[in-house]
């Protein structure tokens, strides 16, 4: 019987497809196969659009039927301000020039207006990881293919960057402290268990960290987390949660490498934060990332709570509806947790490790 | 009581008559957290809901493929129901085949497509625009603009600001049917110069609800760039509104237009019989065809991830109020002024813990469609619950235009849906927090969708409605229990109800109520008690000021509840009043 459950990514020397996008369409400048690197810019685009609306209609009487055979300039000619637009029809003497009031660019001519398209502001869009290109999507960016290693993360501050990963915590549950701060943490991406105090973020930024990647932050620090420079990545929730063991191996093995944190496209919000370790030299392993499978006895999985997520193994897997420890009734699985323990758990709150 | 015996009565004559299809029908809902699959099909004269599956919905990460969440959910019927419905290279199976395989009809309701993002152009306000934005209220939408009379920018600023939108949809209303039309095609001109500017795949659709005497113009201005739908003006005059046409253009434009941004999204709906509908549609359907069935008006609450609806019906009209930003996934992160998470902790029981409450809530934006393993997790649930629905009945009231008077009609029966309300172990708690957060009067039975269903069946309630009327009896049979809720313009300790309880072999029960109580009687599930309910000349319990009422009735989990807490509720401005009247209400439930 079929049950679907969410899906974690923590994985060693696996085959990676990373998709950059542009926010909106804009110029790609790379090639399929071309090798990237993290800071080369793949594709640019104007970040917001901003327009100065010329009425040659309302303004100067001029029939929306005639204007397009009294323009000076093509659709898509850039314009400084003063260029001559359109010339009003009359006797030669009488004959008039209407300039452009802005510089830009003409966009389009609609129904006695000209749109005219200002200078804007350039969205230039970075590979951030080490790969070749698999394929080029038009107008919009890339898929980049390499092999490296990768973990999820459910949460991300909304910035990107790359840097050395340096372990700061023995430990999966252990916290960021200021004791464990060490100077070789500048312009790394630093990872620990968890993290408690707001002025930690202050230090790191002090520092010039690259990142954080911890297990869990509280809710009330989302806004300062926002604010600092380098990209916050969650792993496992908000609270006091640890990094879920399996991911912290992964990042722990990495230890040194150059990692890249790759924020979720903000217009799939059910899209995970990757954070990815190019491994270029590594045996393939395993193949994909976006693997996915029926729930299976023997899965690992954590068990997603509000607070405190839980491991464990799947051993029997209920389709039918069961009972939850909370009296609702779904189908999910039996899970042995690491303690020892066997606990139903709904589907809707096992998460597969993978 | 629901008059089912002469449904079946009907349905039975016309069955021998050989009237009726006798058919089985699939369903699915696909919504943001779940997809739900139900089967239902006559068996011994009567239908029955022969199995159900639930799934994730699969448009999210890893899969982004809708497709796969549904197959699961069907599959899950599948074997529950020991029948094969989807065949090797999961195409449906219809019609039944003779080995029993397969089904006849197969129809789909959806909410997980991302809701609508509308600019509304109008005239003025209050009035046109107050229409066009009645009418999206009713679907998956989103306001994320406005350009009126009433808008100071530029006409190159609100350019820019359609331009970098880009919206799904542009709902152009105003002008009355013969009045002024300049001002009103000054904005269309620069709606078509933004659509004109966005890229061909991107731009919006428009549907043109104003002065029907502009439409040709409209239509000449924007017809070339995108799709168009030149509908009723929704305010002909000052004095009439006409929604009811948008309403179902919405819905059309939510199913057809949105879904299909859903990874596979255009499989949910081609593969259907019925009409696909937008869940609320349905689920409203349901809440009208119970108010005609129970000749009482229903009051209909879902919450779900991404949304909360509440519907209002009776027998020959429903108000809906769909409000996408509000809801238990990502919505919430709307909820973060202190005061809020300050009463939220206190409904939860953890008045000392807002970081517990703040957690609870940025961990369901992340995994959403999680539900709560412990009793902690499940009161800080419904003290958002409490929280969402408070703010949602009030402005569902502003945007209904409702009077005061109006706002305090009894009901007959509250009806409510959503994993944060069906899966409650504390009844008398929820019942508390919900109480206080609607506010409904009068005297009524508390249906709770446990098998989640309702929507399906409002669905099938223009097709087949026999097999609506023996559903919806077998879930209102599994009721929560009654409410009785006076109105009453008595000071706080003035008596304001006598009640008597007449059970089987027993002496009546005598209560007496005082203004501002909250009373939880036990009556169990199968126990029939009679009722009779003395209100002082005061008070009101939805006859009239002073009149009695009698009603016989069985119980439920949470009994009787009465609640002579008044209303409207007063909310005590001060937060450490507030908090100290909510502990004790909850302690008087637990209790």
């Amino acid at each position: 019987m079929d049950i679907l459950p969410q899906t974690t990514l923590a994985r060693i020397s696996t085959d990676i497809r990373v998709t950059r996008l542009l926010p909106q369409r804009g110029e790609v400048n790379i090639q399929n196969g071309q090798e990237v690197s993290p800071t080369q810019i793949i594709a640019r685009s104007y970040q917001s659009a901003q327009f100065h609306i010329l009425e040659a209609n309302r303004l100067y009487g001029i029939e929306p039927a005639e204007l397009e055979n009294l323009l000076l300039v093509d659709v898509g000619t850039p314009l400084e301000e003063g260029t001559p637009l359109i010339r009003k029809p009359g006797r030669s003497d009488k004959q008039k020039v209407i300039s452009s009031p802005v510089a830009g660019v003409l966009a389009e001519v609609f129904d006695g207006n000209l749109i005219i398209q200002r200078p804007q502001k350039l969205f230039e869009l970075r590979a951030m990881v080490h790969g070749k290109v698999s394929r080029i999507i038009p107008r919009m960016g890339a898929e980049l293919q390499l092999i490296g290693s990768i973990v999820q993360a459910i949460w991300d501050s909304g910035r990107e960057s790359h840097g050395r990963l340096f372990i700061s915590t023995d430990s999966n549950d252990s916290e960021l402290t200021l004791e464990n701060i060490r100077t070789e943490m500048g312009r790394s991406i630093v990872v620990a268990g968890k993290l408690s105090a707001n002025e930690l973020l202050e230090v790191l930024e002090n520092y010039q960290a690259r990142g954080l990647i911890i297990g869990s932050i509280p809710a009330a620090l989302i806004p300062k987390a926002r604010e600092v420079v380098f990209p916050i990545f969650v792993t496992d929730g908000f609270g006091e949660q640890s990094m879920s063991a399996p991911l912290f191996e992964v990042l722990k093995q990495s230890s040194g490498k150059e990692a890249s944190l790759l924020r979720a496209p903000r217009e799939n919000g059910s899209q995970r934060s990757e954070i990815i370790i190019p491994t270029p030299d590594s045996q393939y392993v395993k193949s994909g990332n976006s693997g996915w499978d029926l729930l299976k006895n023997g899965d690992y999985i954590r068990v997603v709570m509000s607070r405190h997520n839980l491991l464990g193994k799947v051993i029997t897997v209920h389709p039918e509806a069961r009972r939850t420890i909370s009296g609702g009734w779904m189908p999910g699985a039996d899970i042995e947790l690491n303690s020892g323990e066997v606990v139903f758990v709904p589907y809707t709150n096992i998460d597969v490790i993978n | 009581m629901i008059e089912v015996a002469e449904v079946q009565k009907e349905f039975k004559e016309a069955e021998e008559d050989n009237d009726v299809v006798v058919a089985s029908y699939l369903i699915a809902e696909v919504g943001s957290a779940n997809t739900v699959a139900t089967l239902y099909e006559l068996f011994n004269g009567s239908f029955q809901l022969v199995a159900r599956g639930s799934s994730l919905t699969t448009a999210g990460s890893p899969w982004q493929d809708s497709v796969h969440g549904l197959h699961a959910a069907i599959q899950q019927v599948s074997d529950l129901s020991r029948r094969t419905l989807i065949n090797n290279s999961n195409v449906l199976i219809r019609p039944v085949r003779p080995d029993g395989s397969g089904f006849d009809y197969f129809g789909t309701i959806i909410s997980a497509a991302p809701p609508m993002r509308t600019v509304v152009i109008g005239l003025m306000d209050e009035v046109s625009i107050a229409s066009a934005r009645r009418a999206l209220n009713t679907i998956y939408a989103q306001e994320v603009d406005c350009f009126s009379l009433a808008d100071t920018r530029s006409k190159h600023e609100q350019l820019e600001a359609l331009v970098n939108l880009k919206p799904d949809l542009i709902f152009i209303s105003g002008g009355t049917s013969g009045g002024a039309s300049r001002q009103l095609m000054s904005l269309v001109e620069t709606a078509a110069m933004g659509i004109k500017l966005i890229d061909a795949d991107h731009r919006p659709l428009v549907i043109f609800a104003g002065n029907p005497e502009l439409r040709s113009e409209v239509e000449r201005s924007i017809g070339d760039e995108t799709d168009i739908y030149l509908i009723d003006n929704v305010r002909p005059d000052l004095e009439n509104e006409h929604i009811d046409q948008a309403i179902g253009i919405l819905g059309d434009l939510y199913v057809t237009s949105q879904s299909g941004k859903l990874p596979s999204g255009e499989f949910l709906i081609q593969r259907n019989d019925l009409p696909v509908l937008p869940v609320v549609h349905a689920f409203g359907a349901l809440c009208e065809f119970v108010a005609a069935l129970n000749k009482g008006r229903v009051l209909g609450v879902d919450i779900g991830r991404k949304s909360l609806s509440l519907i209002f019906a009776e027998n020959d009209y429903v108000n809906l109020d769909v409000s996408s930003d509000l809801g238990l996934g990502e919505p919430n992160s709307k909820l973060s002024e202190d005061a809020q998470i300050m009463d939220i902790a206190a409904w939860a029981g953890i008045p000392q813990n807002k970081g517990a409450v703040e957690d609870h809530i940025a961990n369901k934006t992340v995994w959403p469609a999680v539900v709560p393993l412990t009793l902690e997790e499940m009161h800080i649930e419904q003290a958002i619950v409490w929280a969402n629905l408070s703010y949602a009945v009030e402005r569902a009231h502003k945007r209904w235009n409702w009077s005061n008077e109006m706002a305090l009609s009894p009901i007959r029966t509250l009806v409510l849906r959503g994993a944060a309300l069906v899966n409650a172990t504390n009844w008398k708690r929820l019942m508390l927090l919900l109480l206080d957060s609607i506010q409904p009067v009068g005297i009524f039975n508390v249906i709770v969708d446990r098998p989640g269903i309702l929507p399906s069946l409002g669905l099938l309630a223009a097709y087949n409605p026999h097999l609506v009327v023996q559903l919806y009896q077998s879930i209102s049979k599994d009721k929560l229990g009654w409410v009785i809720a006076p109105i009453s313009s008595a000071q706080g300790g003035q008596l304001v109800l006598k009640i008597s309880i007449l059970r089987e072999d027993q002496e009546p029960q005598n209560i007496e109520i005082l203004q501002g109580d909250f009373k939880v009687l036990p009556i169990r599930a199968k126990q029939r008690v009679k009722i009779t309910i003395a209100p002082t000349p005061d008070t009101d319990v939805g006859a009239g000021p002073g009149k009695r009422r009698s009603i016989t009735l069985s119980g439920g989990p949470i009994g009787i509840v009465i609640d002579a807490r008044g209303r409207p509720l007063t909310k005590n401005a001060d937060p450490k009043s507030r908090q100290r009247h909510i502990r004790k209400w909850l302690k008087q439930v637990e209790s």
